[in-house]
């Protein structure tokens, strides 16, 4: 099917990547049906883009472009028993500014995503890591 | 900031017409409870800051920036 995304205009999307979110990403309440894209030329980032509002899109990326190690302890009860059953993936929300030294992620509220069942949600992790970590990482040069 | 020290089922009042209760203390948790008019507003903190960091992500950006920026990182594989 055709839809308006913000970043790349009209595109044709599969029923594959749709996502719908059981609990809604936090401040966007109605908003549960987005897609998954990706750019060849961006590797490790998707766009979350909603099917309903052509001007909301999220940038995410993946945690291993961030932080190599990043295994934070998952409520597994709350995510199987909302998303299904299956391996999730966890995907960062990311703040991206003009300047990269200002661009940031968020490691303590991962979007987690069941790709079988195509089900998504937000987490706010017990840990308290941080909301707003450098996603040029820890002092890495510009 | 105040600091106050309180122990199980004390209170504390914030302004004219809020109430912070702390009832049940168990480990390193404690559970309070909030009396506050309707329109008042409470969230936990870290709830607060991911919608703020939600509506911050949700902002527009210039793809030529955003590439210029990829150059910069080096996704692991």
């Amino acid at each position: 099917m055709l839809i308006e995304t913000r970043d790349f205009g009209q595109m044709e999307v599969l029923e594959a990547d749709k996502i719908y979110f059981v609990e809604p990403i936090y401040g966007f309440e109605e908003y549960r049906r987005f897609v998954l894209l990706c750019e060849n030329e961006m590797p490790g980032f998707f766009w979350l883009q909603s099917m309903d509002e052509p001007a909301l899109c999220f940038i995410l990326v993946e945690p291993q472009v961030v932080q190599e190690n990043y295994a934070p302890t998952l409520p597994v009860a709350e995510i199987s028993q909302k998303l299904g059953q299956g391996k999730t993936n966890l995907l960062l929300m990311t703040v991206i500014r003009d300047n990269v030294k200002d661009s940031t992620v968020n490691l303590r509220s991962p979007v987690v995503l069941n790709p079988k069942t195509q089900n998504g949600m937000q987490v706010i992790l017990e840990e308290s890591l941080p909301i707003r970590y450098p996603l040029a990482g820890e002092g890495a040069n510009a | 900031m105040l600091i106050l020290s309180r122990k199980c089922n004390e209170s504390i009042l914030v302004g004219e017409n809020i109430e912070i209760i702390v009832t049940e203390i168990s480990g390193d948790k404690v559970k309070l409870g909030i009396k506050a008019p309707g329109a008042v507003t409470i969230l936990r903190k870290e709830l607060f800051l991911t919608i703020e960091d939600n509506r911050a992500a949700s902002k527009a950006v210039d793809s030529s920036a955003l590439k210029k920026m990829l150059d910069g990182l080096k996704p692991k594989a």
